[in-house]
């Protein structure tokens, strides 16, 4: 049995080793500083309210209106999501106040006074995630992520996937980041796996 | 892979795009505000114009786009862009620095029934509590104005205003009223079906930015990009750009993949 004795010395060595992690705090900053949303408290039904991680492992999907296109890149998505992280994504066959995504696929107008775009080379919005509810630790509870058929049915099956993966991603509690090739670029990347900087975001994240 | 690195790359570099020996197309005040940089920007402290910032920036946040431009400058309405061979396009009818002198109800939306699954929405009364996101009219006093045509004395652009349903926006509209003076990139396709004498700001309202008060502009509702969206740029630089005629942009878009490539 390992014995202990009062040290002298041992509050200097918790201050040093307190200096040195808040050294190591500045000169390697934490991982969630630069594209994971974190508790943000965003949420309200069927609201343009912002980002927001997701509260809940494993992570239930429900296919509210979609189509073959959107179909296939969801599962390409959700085979990344749990395939690369912590995270294990299921699909649901209802939805209801436990459902953690709701996807939704149209020929989009003018949601959350967006300028969605009229084909896939008319530039404007291709996608979006918005937030149902926070439950009480500020988390979100429901994600509703909305992909742009006018320019799903105009691009191919790569960006499909970069785009499906992104709005997941955001589901997810991911941002927007552009140093790095991969599926939470805010222009597409063609790209759609995560990044590791991405995945230690989600991973780093307490489900 | 190698496309998209290149078009990042140029995201990260001021590009005038102006071209030579062209008529100044300018009708402006006289004088005009100092505008930039972009580095000495501070965003207001003021809470009101800080949660209306934060609502149109988180919404902004959350959307993946097709994006053309890569700065302010590109958005001034003499410069064209060839998509894939298509006719030119531009990405305003015109940008504008002005005052804010008045802030009203524009227009509020819904979903039809309340589907989520509604691809266009409704409108409903201003203080709809069911509204999901509201317009709210603002009238613009023209410092300088870089477009077609004269200038006008003022100018009605609809601010788009986001908030969780239930919530009036009146924060928001406190917080538009008390901008000052602005910069706003009118949309050059957009109209509002309840008054088409209000413009549509572009890029789903994100395109309003703010000029402090040392006369740095910032676009708040972009988030992290506005600092490589302005550029540094200033009125001068404006000025300058839209007294060209610059050569058009051409962009291919790959349509496998949606990556864009300049050429």
């Amino acid at each position: 049995m390992p014995t202990f004795r009062r040290d002298s010395t041992l509050p200097l060595l918790l201050l040093s080793l307190g200096l040195a992690l808040s050294t190591i705090s500045v000169v390697l900053p934490p991982v969630v500083a630069n594209n994971w949303y974190g508790t943000t408290g965003n949420g309200s039904p069927s609201s343009c309210s912002g980002g927001n991680r997701a509260d809940a492992n494993p992570h239930s999907v429900y296919f509210a209106r979609y189509n073959s296109e959107i179909f296939y890149s969801v599962n390409v998505a959700m085979r990344e999501i749990a395939n690369e992280t912590a995270v294990a994504p299921q699909v649901s066959s209802s939805q209801n106040s436990s459902t953690d995504i709701i996807v939704i696929g149209r020929h989009y107008d003018d949601y959350c006074g967006r300028d969605w775009a009229a084909s896939g080379t008319s530039g404007g919005t291709f996608g979006l995630t918005t937030c149902n509810g926070a439950n009480p630790s500020g988390r979100c509870g429901q994600h509703e992520t909305r992909y742009n058929l006018n320019a799903m049915d105009d691009l191919g099956v790569a960006f499909d996937n970069w785009l499906v993966t992104h709005e997941q991603g955001h589901a997810l509690g991911l941002k927007h980041r552009n140093s790095e090739l991969g599926a939470m670029t805010g222009l597409s990347s063609g790209v759609y796996e995560f990044t590791s900087h991405d995945k230690a975001h989600v991973n780093g994240a307490a489900w | 892979m190698i496309t998209f690195v290149r078009v990042i790359a140029i995201v990260a570099t001021l590009t005038l795009a102006v071209g030579c020996g062209a008529p100044d197309r300018r009708d402006e005040a006289s004088g005009g505000p100092r505008l930039g940089p972009a580095s000495e920007y501070q965003i207001p402290t003021d809470v009101d114009v800080q949660t209306y910032f934060g609502s149109v920036r988180r919404v902004s946040e959350a959307a993946s786009e097709m994006r053309f431009s890569q700065n302010l400058i590109e958005h001034l309405p003499n410069q064209g862009f060839i998509i894939n061979g298509a006719d030119p396009i531009t990405l305003s009818s015109a940008v504008v620095i002005g005052r804010v002198v008045a802030v009203s109800p524009g227009s509020a939306y819904a979903l039809p029934d309340g589907r989520q699954d509604a691809a266009r929405s409704v409108p409903v009364p201003f203080d709809s509590p069911d509204a999901l996101w509201r317009v709210a009219r603002v009238e613009i006093e023209i410092e300088a104005w870089f477009g077609d045509g004269p200038s006008p004395a003022t100018l009605q652009v609809g601010a788009f205003v986001p908030h969780p349903a239930g919530l009036d926006g009146d924060a928001e509209l406190e917080g538009l009223a008390k901008l000052g003076r602005l910069i706003v990139v009118l949309d050059p396709d957009r109209t509002y079906s309840w008054d088409e004498d209000v413009q549509v700001i572009a890029r789903g309202g994100a395109l309003l930015g703010d000029i402090d008060s040392s006369g740095a502009v910032g676009f708040p509702a972009l988030g992290v990009e506005s600092r490589r969206f302005v550029d540094d740029a200033t009125v001068d630089d404006l000025k300058a750009a839209w007294s060209m005629s610059p050569e058009s942009i051409t962009i291919d878009v790959d349509m496998e993949t949606g990556v864009l490539e300049r050429s």
